[in-house]
């Protein structure tokens, strides 16, 4: 993980980033790039329903160093590599499927269970890093909830190999 | 290949109504053996062959890799009022179809693996009313539902036959549905429909799943013409019904024992404590004859409203069902489903989908 690393994020990230206020940190440290369809998610919701929190659009546009379409061959060439893709949501498949046709030294973050676990399947174990430690690492020193944490991380990844099924 | 992708090709080439020739052919294979192989999961296809596909089948990505959704398979019959819209019925069959696909997919079936037996009722178009009513009666001593049915007929669906009941928040228009697909029965109540109402779609899509194979329901109740088959299976449907929540032995020492009693009151009292509606009583009856048509014209209606009780009094149950929240919850834990997914499908923010499990007392499985 290194200062002006390629940082990819789905909604999750950004929300959690938001809403411990560590956005501009991490988008000062880090490249954070996203797909269209993770960005629509995070700006979406109803503000009058319990539990919403606001992204403000503006720094949500102009952190992001890229915002990735995806097309259709790509979203078809992460359903032929990873089956466990199809269970989760359009802006983390997105997100997968984007990843999967780059060649630089990217890393993303992600705190769903089912996204670590297809991330894995992908073989991007070196590439899953906690929210928290990115944001250690851009000098914020902000408190996540458990998902974001680097323990939970850890605890996924070896609940994964537990199965047998990292490569 | 993924199997699923397979499997769903073959499905979306037959819904087109393409022969594996006309198929191959269209996607610039050599032969109709390559389709065949690649139909077999044999033979992987290439993105590229893929995206072709798509554009010959007219389908999306997701129809042919989305595990929560069904795709040729699943039959719905729908209890809808007369005024529901075809447009409404269709996505909602759409949504409902996809939380029987998410409890089917997330099951583990090495725990519990589908009976390969159903139990069937032995009954015909050509049955007589008294014969769907006494099949009720005697269902329901084998069933053991007890002195009032309406407690222990969703458990005892659950355990004898198998089936998913799920209480749903559906559109005014749709009461509720029976869905048969290979190895799960379903039926669907919408929750915002009075108590005694519930229990008595429940009874009635008991009927229609148990009688599938002989008299498959029709897709939608609410537009059977009069004098028709579909009508006629209906019919006995609501006998079938009616006799199981309210079977002669549990009505015959209430309605010896009930005295001078005003009719309205004992109907209201009686049917509260069946968990039934007033009306389905009085004509459950006239069924037994013991109501005629002279008492019929004593009996105002007005009065057998909301069993007589405020409406505001009935209680609604909890969404979904136990066993279904319970099904999500170990998905999530294992990680078989995204969060944002599952809130999606079920129609839920994240915070509600986390407060579906704390008012089921489970702990909620995710921290986001």
């Amino acid at each position: 993980m290194q200062r002006g690393q390629v940082l990819l994020v789905d909604t999750n990230i950004v929300i959690e980033a938001f809403r411990t206020r560590c956005w501009k940190a991490l988008a000062s440290h880090f490249k954070v790039e996203t797909v269209e369809e993770c960005f629509k998610e995070a700006l979406t919701g109803d503000p009058l329903r319990p539990g919403y929190l606001a992204v403000d659009p503006a720094a949500l546009s102009s952190g992001l160093s890229a915002r990735h379409q995806v097309s259709k061959l790509q979203r078809i060439e992460l359903s032929l590599r990873s089956p466990l893709a199809a269970v989760l949501d359009a802006g983390e498949r997105d997100l997968l499927a984007h990843a999967l046709g780059r060649g630089d030294s990217w890393i993303v973050s992600c705190a769903d269970r089912a996204g670590v676990r297809a991330a894995l399947e992908l073989g991007w174990e070196e590439r899953i890093v906690a929210l928290d430690a990115l944001a250690r690492a851009a000098g914020s020193r902000a408190q996540f909830k458990r998902h974001f944490t680097e323990a939970w991380l850890a605890e996924v990844r070896t609940a994964y190999k537990l199965e047998g099924r990292l490569r | 290949m993924n199997e699923l992708i397979s499997k769903r090709l073959k499905a979306a080439r037959e819904r087109a109504g393409m022969t594996q020739a006309e198929f191959a052919e269209r996607m610039g294979f050599r032969d109709r053996q390559t389709l065949a192989a690649i139909e077999a999961g044999s033979r992987k296809l290439s993105a590229e062959e893929l995206l072709r596909a798509l554009k010959v089948l007219g389908v999306e990505l997701d129809y042919l890799t989305d595990p929560f959704r069904l795709v040729g398979e699943g039959r719905f019959s729908w209890r809808t009022h007369r005024d529901a819209e075809a447009g409404l019925l269709d996505a909602f069959e759409d949504k409902a179809g996809r939380w029987i696909a998410l409890y089917r997919q997330l099951g583990d079936a090495r725990v519990a693996p589908p009976s390969p037996l159903q139990p069937r009722l032995a009954l015909t178009e050509r049955s007589t009313f008294e014969d769907a009513r006494a099949a009720a009666e005697a269902l329901g001593r084998e069933w053991d539902l007890g002195e009032i049915p309406a407690q222990r007929l969703e458990q005892r669906l659950r355990e004898r036959f198998g089936a998913l009941v799920l209480y749903v928040d559906a559109p005014p228009a749709i009461s509720g549905a029976a869905c048969q697909l290979p190895g799960l029965n379903a039926i669907l109540i919408n929750r915002r429909e009075p108590e005694g109402r519930r229990h008595y779609d429940l009874a009635h899509e008991t009927f229609h799943l148990l009688t599938w194979e002989q008299m498959p329901p029709e897709h939608r109740e609410g537009e059977i013409p009069r004098g028709g088959k579909g009508k006629r299976v209906e019919q006995l449907a609501d006998n079938f019904a009616s006799a199981l929540l309210m079977p002669e032995r549990t009505l015959l020492p209430r309605w010896e024992s009930r005295g001078r009693r005003d009719i309205h009151n004992w109907l209201n009292e009686t049917a509260s404590a069946l968990l039934v509606t007033s009306l389905a009583l009085k004509w459950r009856l006239v069924q037994l004859e013991w109501l005629g048509r002279a008492d019929l014209m004593q009996i105002d209606d007005a009065r057998l409203t909301a069993n007589g009780r405020p409406k505001r009094d009935q209680p609604v149950p909890l969404l979904f069902s136990g066993e279904f929240v319970e099904r999500l919850h170990a998905g999530l834990c294992r990680g078989d489903i995204s969060v944002r997914r599952a809130a999606e499908l079920l129609g839920l923010t994240i915070d509600e989908l986390a407060a579906l499990f704390r008012e089921r007392g489970l702990s909620v499985p995710f921290d986001l």
